[in-house]
């Protein structure tokens, strides 16, 4: 099996299908990820697909010292976050307003309120039962309980797999404050599932 | 933290286990991390199907379009990069004030509890340091005592 690097070789070479073989490998994570930051399943295959685009466009620009899924959810944390910033509460309300969102930084978030309620009742069909899992109601209430700052360092290290040191710099700002951030997330996370555990 | 992604040397890792080991804060931090990230696991929705060809799609077009208008028709890129260059040189003058942003309470709790402790570590550095000064002071001038 090739490694992400020769794969970006090999589309840096024009072999697109190589691009369609990183895309299919990284398409579980990274959509987790995107829909746990984006809060509904329509704006996370949006972040999706513009994360791709971006990397298509800019893939002269990774280097392979790096890991190529590093890379990526750079990209893509980023891109989620243009995409939450130019969401407005008055002209996209299905979540705004059902969720009662949280603004922080002019940015909604998309956990004021268990993720679970607002989709379950917005999105029925296959997303029901995502929606109806025990599990994911208890994690997302743990999460809505974490600082926006906290949630994307802690979401960050599960889904990216990226280090710390890595997330400091993906994020522009001391690793000390990345691990404080990580720490109290941790902590947080503890006493919420504490009857889980 | 990092004994649980693995993230220390496997000197030190050793020894944070052994220590998680004995100290239960340490083990309920360890736990509450394994069992968040195994409900994570367990809830995280599945990509859509046709996501990937759609996406492939959108980046292949999207990727080439651009690639294709800087590498090969390189004369139009450089002159609209002279003229984004004379574009930024004329209304440089111009550029609004930035905006001051906003910053959430959170955050400057959060700034605060570093700030805090930053401070209580200089403290205590410092205490400890002065308290070793003035023993080595106090034994020095002793001796000083002796030998007069």
């Amino acid at each position: 099996m090739l490694s992400d690097a020769e794969l970006v070789r090999s589309f840096r070479g024009g072999d697109e299908a190589a691009l369609g073989e990183l895309i299919e490998r990284h398409r579980n994570g990274l959509y987790a990820y995107l829909r746990r930051l984006a809060g509904d399943a329509a704006r996370a295959e949006d972040m999706f697909q513009d994360t791709w685009v971006k990397v298509a466009r800019n893939i002269g620009a990774y280097r392979e010292e790096s890991k190529f899924s590093a890379w990526l959810f750079s990209v893509a944390h980023n891109t989620a976050m243009d995409a939450l910033r130019r969401r407005r509460p008055d002209n996209v309300s299905l979540d705004a307003a059902s969720a009662g969102d949280t603004m922080r930084h002019g940015v909604p978030v998309p956990f004021g309120r268990p993720l679970s309620e607002v989709i379950a009742s917005a999105e029925p069909g296959p997303e029901a039962s995502y929606a109806a899992s025990e599990s994911r109601r208890t994690i997302d209430a743990a999460l809505a309980a974490l600082s926006p700052e906290q949630r994307e360092v802690f979401l960050l290290r599960h889904y990216s797999g990226m280090s710390f040191r890595e997330i400091a710099e993906a994020l522009g700002v001391p690793i000390g404050t990345v691990l404080a951030r990580a720490s109290r997330a941790a902590a947080k996370l503890r006493e919420k599932l504490a009857g889980e555990i | 933290m990092l004994l649980y992604y693995g993230e220390l040397p496997p000197g030190e890792a050793a020894a944070a286990r052994a220590h998680a080991d004995s100290c239960a804060d340490c083990r309920r931090l360890l736990a509450g991390l394994g069992k968040a990230a195994a409900m994570l696991a367990a809830s995280d929705p599945a990509a859509p199907a046709g996501l990937s060809a759609l996406t492939l799609e959108r980046a292949v077009a999207g990727g080439q379009g651009l690639l294709s208008w800087i590498f090969l028709d390189w004369r139009r890129a450089a002159v609209s990069a002279a003229a984004a260059v004379m574009m930024v040189a004329v209304f440089r003058g111009a550029a609004p004030e930035p905006v001051p942003q906003a910053v959430s309470l959170a955050t400057i709790e959060e700034g605060l509890e570093d700030l805090e402790y930053s401070i209580y570590q200089a403290r205590v550095d410092f205490s400890s340091r002065d308290t070793q000064d003035f023993d080595y002071k106090y034994a020095d001038m002793e001796s000083r005592k002796e030998s007069v």
